[in-house]
């Protein structure tokens, strides 16, 4: 099993049909909040470079990222939560890549 | 030879003949291990990188006591991710997986200041290993759990998740992750994709105070469409269905179109 740019891509392994999904909890009052003083630190801040791109591009935290007919709430306990974030989401692999084929195949 | 943060404690197997240490609590353990031929403190590279004692070589430190290693023996699945300074979620983070059949952590904590590491090391489930100088890229955060996973990992059931991210299973409820990974070993598959979705609060930001809330409180909101398919791509070996994080395209409209990439494969199965 191997991987490659970062844990995006992979080989050498034989890989589940459906995907599943992080909810991803980066952009924080509490980023917005280290940002300045890690960034005269130096130090790497407390958030990914992806999530501080967001804050920078939001300026201050008082920003709502809401915005009607664009956002949607989730119920996570809710037995349907997984199905009503990756609908329309392709299966991990592409059309023609079976299980034996190059990439996710079984490790030689 | 004096022994610094990088190198490893007086003994007979590292050479080393004075350490300067920030307080005594050590000492006795020190003295009572130089004569046992073992290089202490605990170390470990990433497989893919030269083993050097100097800053940015990725070498981690783990920082439990004697024995802790015991636990990764009876240990059925793990959870390994890479922090810095993630106070607030840590808790929360814990719970969640703990709920859902984590029964071991291997964090590499980046140089946390705000109580992280403290925090973690005060966890009976969890393994803690400090980065040997600070990383700001995603490659020294990747390469860390690459050499958790390579050198702990291997056969066993395993999310790569790092604090804030939450994982979110076909089927709810206690033990669920444990019951998903048994059904992916039974159908002979041993990785998953897992998405990552934006999530945010209803009002303004500066709310989702997770010191004060749980995140799946004070953050229940995502993008309706929060991931969409990039079919110009596929990833180096050119089969996976690459998608793209809504939100930050929303955000920063002008970035390269594929920058934010949403899948990774963050579960892996005892079948390998």
């Amino acid at each position: 099993m191997s991987f490659s740019d970062g844990l995006h891509h992979g080989a050498g392994m034989r890989l589940a049909p459906r995907p599943m999904a992080f909810l991803h909890y980066g952009l924080t009052a509490g980023v917005t909040a280290r940002q300045p003083r890690d960034r005269l630190s130096g130090l790497s801040q407390g958030g990914t470079p992806d999530d501080l791109a967001c804050l920078r591009a939001l300026g201050r935290g008082e920003t709502s990222l809401w915005h009607e007919g664009v956002s949607a709430r989730l119920d996570a306990t809710r037995p349907d939560a997984l199905a009503q974030l990756l609908q329309g989401v392709a299966p991990p692999l592409l059309r023609g890549a079976g299980p034996q084929g190059r990439g996710f195949g079984p490790a030689a | 030879m004096l022994c610094d943060d990088r190198t490893f404690y007086p003994g007979s197997a590292s050479g080393i003949l004075m350490a300067h240490l920030d307080g005594t609590g050590q000492m006795a353990a020190i003295h009572a291990a130089r004569d046992t031929r073992k290089l202490l403190p605990p170390r470990l590279w990433p497989m893919t990188e030269r083993v050097l004692l100097v800053a940015k070589s990725n070498m981690l430190e783990m920082l439990n006591p004697a024995g802790a290693r015991a636990k990764l023996e009876t240990a059925e699945v793990i959870c390994v991710g890479a922090f810095r300074n993630r106070r607030a979620l840590v808790p929360h983070y814990l719970a969640h997986y703990r709920d859902l059949g984590v029964d071991l952590f291997l964090v590499a904590d980046n140089l946390s200041d705000d109580g992280t590491r403290e925090y973690l090391l005060d966890q009976p489930d969890v393994l803690v290993f400090s980065c040997s100088s600070d990383d700001p890229m995603p490659r020294g955060q990747t390469m860390w759990k690459r050499a958790l996973l390579d050198h702990f990992c291997p056969g066993r059931r395993v999310v790569l998740a790092d604090a804030e991210e939450f994982l979110l299973t076909p089927r709810q409820g206690a033990g669920a992750l444990r019951a998903a990974c048994r059904e992916l070993d039974a159908a002979g598959q041993d990785a998953a994709l897992v998405h990552r979705v934006d999530m945010y609060p209803l009002g303004p930001l500066a709310e989702a105070d997770f010191d004060l809330v749980p995140p799946q409180v004070a953050a229940p909101a995502h993008d309706r469409v929060p991931l969409r398919p990039w079919p110009l791509t596929a990833g180096p070996f050119g089969q996976v269905a690459d998608h793209v994080r809504a939100l930050p395209h929303r955000l920063l409209p002008l970035a390269a179109p594929q920058r934010f990439l949403s899948q990774k494969i963050a579960w892996s199965g005892s079948t390998r």
